[in-house]
């Protein structure tokens, strides 16, 4: 049995649909992510889990039983709101032992042992020389951390987490992105967590599902949300630098399948006939390929793309360079070789038929990934 | 088909329990406010007078009558040049004395403190201050002789009474007006200011166009407050001179009141309170439209 | 603005505080002067400054022997009781009312957002109407009903006054409170209701106190309705102080030693609003 089932759900506000026909399933223990970005509904969607917002149809189930009509203090789980809402006027300690005394779970903890739990979620957090601060004499990291410590102090069924890293510093979020999950793996918690940087959602989830506008666009590992991105909104949110795209007209022929870049005037081989594009002979493609698989070359050759390197960042473990081509369109190529002798020159870039996915341009659908994704 | 909710969702519950608490404070201004003030409209069209157990409709007589009623427009008039004036002196020195306020020196909250005063205490009482030192042996006087100026009985004489109110009133409301514009003041961003500075503004410009415009709505919240209020001023004008010297300073409100309590005519008086009223509320809406389009940058 | 201010703008500045100052405090000082002195030294001219001060005019206020045939009618004490009874349980009862309903007008969902502020905006034109629009006629109805002269239709009269202030400020003061902050109770394991005292409660309590504060002075000043509505028993010192001056007796002396003591209570607990004191007075519309 599932610890959380999540069955077509669906929330609006007026006019608004933010949540639409939503569904997914939470084994014990297992971190879901909700990965989308600003508006996509992930924020309305855990609030209707967690009872604050009212559904307008579907089910949610804690352990099979049906809490839809449960209101938030009978739910049995946490929530970390995005913008902390720690008590102002309580202490870390006051502020962490709070849902421990509720009259409710009075039979469960005396305040020992809430002393024990707290110091121990305080230790895990490293705030426990913070406990007797209030909220208004602490950084934005040791609020995140105290507000974290108060959704982790109880033992609920579920952990509702909105996006608890964003409003860190980059160093900080950097740091709590691991440590969040070794948390998570410690306490055996139940977590749908919430996000809009992919970074978090990959090394996070067990299972992601990306939104848009309050619809499931995927939902799979993250290997798979990565390489068998199912639709070109996927494929544009996960990647930094985002994926390039381009316009392609499939060509089946007779030995060798071959996609037109007709815009650039190149041309990227397939080794093989791909069968089952024939029905997208002469049709117009999206073909997406990943920075770290584009291949920089001083060799002309007319299948390549024609370009000036215009650009080289230096991150810090390889190059972003940036190329123009024709239309003035900018692609974005990862590397670990510094090409800055090559700047303001032309340059060929390579693609291998191998690393594309095409999409439908319609409706963004994926249409093909390459053989070695 | 209508969609029937059987269970009603617990956030819908809770909602409803919520709401409860509204009723007490809807249905005792209800009693107590409404159903008066929609039987005195009523009543205005009858020939109710105090003491009077035959009431009958007159319909719009009581406001004919009151339209060629020349104490009426003489109460009307009053109304008029003691707000005006009033309103005049108020926003103005007021403003001034908020400015004054607002400057960053040693001692201000002293100032600020004292400016409190009378605020707090009951107008009627400040009035009857001002009574006790403006007779004709009064010390007022005894101090403006020093600067040459005669004694005059400020509050009998027909000719000095109603601007001798003004200067009440504006005793009373002018540390109101005065606090406003300081929060206004206090509560200026420096960035604009810095920018201007890097820019090289004018100090007039720096005025024109930075100051004035995040200052303009407290100007209007003070004016709407002062115009409402100050059209209905009655405590002070009948702790001091009771409408007179004559009627020279009897503004509708306390016109109304007169003619119900010392003539008994009621409903006549009833109808007049209401064309306050409306004018009150006419053009007071007009200014609160226009203040919440000065604030909506705000949102 | 500007930090660096020359003497010389420093200077005149300062004395134009002093000035208004002087003008604010003139009248104050004057009156408990007056108060001080005995009848004689109060209609004299030119104006005493220096005189022999006594304590007497606030004991008359105090013991029923008082001076002159009109006096017989005058209790100060009386006037003051009634003050403070009356502006208390008003007090009281608006805060109650007001506040409970300033939570839900801030939190409640409604079907129509309009309802919301069409009750907010009823309520306060109780405050800006012409008083006399409400009390003619309920001068009638309170008359119908023996109940003219009546504490207790005062302390409801009262509420026309301090429901609408009541919860137009607690409005204020609890749409500070984030909801989210509200939401976190409710989800670590509070009803509303326990969330409200634990949480939402504290956060406001400084604001509520400044709402208490300026009710009870709002009532305690309150002329009109006490006049229209109350009578001889129900008298408070607004409409009591009248009283010291009349066709038979000008008791001026007494008169600023009442006004005096009507005052003090205010000026000493608006000391403690200080902070809300904007706010206050423009019914949250201005945060200060």
């Amino acid at each position: 049995m599932y610890r959380l089932e999540v069955k077509e759900i669906s929330k609006n506000f007026g006019k608004v649909n933010a949540v639409r026909n939503l569904s997914f399933n939470c084994k014990e223990g297992e971190t879901v992510v909700l990965l989308g970005p600003t508006g996509a509904g992930k924020t309305t969607t855990l609030r209707c889990l967690a009872g604050l917002e009212e559904l307008n149809s579907g089910d949610v189930l804690l352990d099979g039983k049906n809490i839809n009509n449960f209101s938030p203090d009978h739910r049995e789980v946490a929530m970390f709101f995005e913008n902390y809402a720690l008590y102002p006027h309580m202490t870390v300690y006051e502020n962490m032992a709070y849902p421990l005394s509720a009259p409710n779970r009075k039979n469960e903890y005396n305040k020992k042992k809430i002393r024990l739990r707290v110091q121990e979620i305080a230790e895990l957090l490293q705030i426990s020389e913070l406990l007797d601060r209030k909220p208004n004499q602490l950084s934005g990291g040791q609020k995140q951390r105290t507000a974290l410590g108060r959704t982790l102090v109880r033992k609920p069924k579920v952990f509702l987490l909105d996006e608890p890293i964003a409003h860190l510093d980059a160093v900080l979020r950097h740091r709590m992105r691991g440590e969040m999950k070794s948390i998570f793996h410690k306490l055996q918690c139940t977590v749908v967590y919430v996000t809009h940087d992919y970074k978090e959602a990959l090394s996070i989830g067990d299972k992601i599902l990306v939104i848009r506008d309050g619809e499931l666009v995927q939902l799979g590992t993250a290997d798979e949300i990565w390489s068998k991105m199912n639709n070109v909104f996927v494929a544009k949110l996960v990647g930094d630098p985002p994926i390039n795209i381009f316009k392609g007209i499939f060509q089946p022929g007779e030995n060798n399948s071959k996609i037109e870049l007709y815009e650039h005037k190149s041309t990227i081989n397939f080794n093989s006939t791909i069968k089952k594009l024939e029905e997208w002979t002469n049709k117009k493609t999206l073909v997406a390929i990943r920075p770290t698989d584009i291949i920089i070359s001083t060799v002309q050759n007319p299948n390549s793309i024609r370009g000036t390197l215009s650009a080289i960042e230096a991150m810090s473990s390889s190059f972003e360079i940036t190329v123009m081509v024709s239309n003035n369109k900018m692609i974005k190529i990862k590397s670990k070789v510094n090409f800055n002798n090559l700047l303001d020159k032309q340059i060929w870039l390579n693609i291998n038929s191998d690393k594309i996915h095409l999409f439908n341009p319609q409706n963004g659908e994926s249409i093909y990934h390459g053989r070695s994704l | 088909m209508s969609k029937v909710k059987i269970r009603k969702s617990a956030k819908e519950v809770e909602n409803s329990k919520l709401k409860y608490f509204l009723w007490p404070a809807i249905i005792i201004p209800l009693c107590i406010g409404i159903i008066p003030y929609f039987t005195g409209i009523g009543l205005s069209f009858t020939n109710w007078k105090l003491a009077l157990s035959n009431i009958r409709f007159v319909g719009l007589r009581n406001y004919i009558e009151m339209f060629s009623n020349p104490d009426f427009w003489n109460a009307a008039k009053v109304t008029i040049s003691f707000s005006g004036l009033s309103l005049l002196v108020e926003i103005v020195f007021g403003f001034f004395v908020g400015w004054l306020l607002s400057v960053n020196l040693k001692g201000q909250a002293f100032f600020r403190s004292i400016i409190l005063i009378p605020l707090m205490v009951a107008p009627v009482l400040s009035a009857l201050m001002w009574k006790l030192m403006l007779p004709q042996h009064g010390v007022i006087n005894y101090l403006l002789s020093f600067i040459g100026i005669n004694a005059v009985s400020w509050l009998s004489n027909p000719h000095t009474a109603l601007i001798t109110l003004v200067v009440i009133d504006a005793y009373i409301n002018l540390p109101f007006v005065a606090i406003i514009i300081l929060a206004g003041f206090q509560s200026l961003p420096k960035e604009p200011y810095e920018a201007a500075a890097v820019d090289g503004a004018s100090k007039l410009f720096i005025f024109k166009k930075i100051t004035f415009p995040l200052i303009t709505p407290l100007i209007l919240l003070a004016l709407i407050f002062r115009f409402i209020l100050s059209l209905k001023t009655f405590d002070i004008i009948y702790a001091t001179t009771g409408g007179g010297p004559g009627n020279v300073t009897t503004n509708l409100h306390l016109f109304a009141y007169i003619n119900t309590f010392k003539y008994g005519q009621a409903a006549k008086s009833t109808a007049v309170v209401l064309i306050l009223f409306l004018i009150i509320f006419i053009v007071s809406s007009k200014l609160i439209k226009r203040w919440t389009k000065a604030t909506a940058y705000q949102k | 603005m500007e930090d660096t201010i020359s003497i010389k703008r420093k200077f005149v500045y300062y004395i134009l505080l002093i000035i208004v100052a002087v003008v604010v405090l003139f009248p104050f000082i004057w009156i408990f002067l007056t108060s001080l002195k005995c009848p004689g030294d109060i209609t004299c001219y030119p104006p005493k400054f220096i005189f022999k001060a006594s304590w007497d005019n606030y004991k008359s206020l105090f013991t029923k022997s008082q001076a002159g045939a009109a006096a017989s009618t005058l209790n100060f004490s009386r006037y003051y009781l009634n003050s403070l009874f009356v502006a208390g349980c008003g007090t009281l009862l608006s805060l109650i009312i007001g506040f409970g309903a300033g939570y839900a007008l801030t939190r409640a969902k409604f079907r129509k957002e309009n309802t919301r502020e069409s009750v907010a905006f009823t309520l306060l034109s109780f405050w800006f109407g012409p008083e006399l629009a409400i009390i003619l006629p309920l001068y009638i109805f309170f008359n119908k009903f023996g109940l003219l002269d009546n504490h207790f239709a005062l302390i409801l009269a009262y509420q026309l006054i301090g429901v609408p202030f009541a919860v137009w400020m607690s409005r204020s003061f609890f749409s500070d409170v984030p909801v989210t902050v509200e939401e976190a109770s409710r989800i670590d394991g509070y009803t509303p209701m326990q969330t409200f005292w634990n949480i939402t409660f504290p956060m406001v309590k400084s604001g509520l106190a400044a709402t208490a504060i300026l009710t009870f002075i709002f009532e305690w000043n309150n002329f009109l309705f006490a006049l229209v509505i109350g009578g001889r028993n129900t008298m408070p010192v607004t409409t009591g102080a009248l009283g010291f001056i009349s066709y038979e007796a000008a008791l001026w002396g007494q008169m600023a030693a009442a006004i005096i003591l009507s005052s003090v209570p205010q000026l000493i607990i608006a000391m403690f609003v200080q902070k809300n004191m904007v706010r206050g007075l423009t019914f949250g519309a201005v945060k200060g």
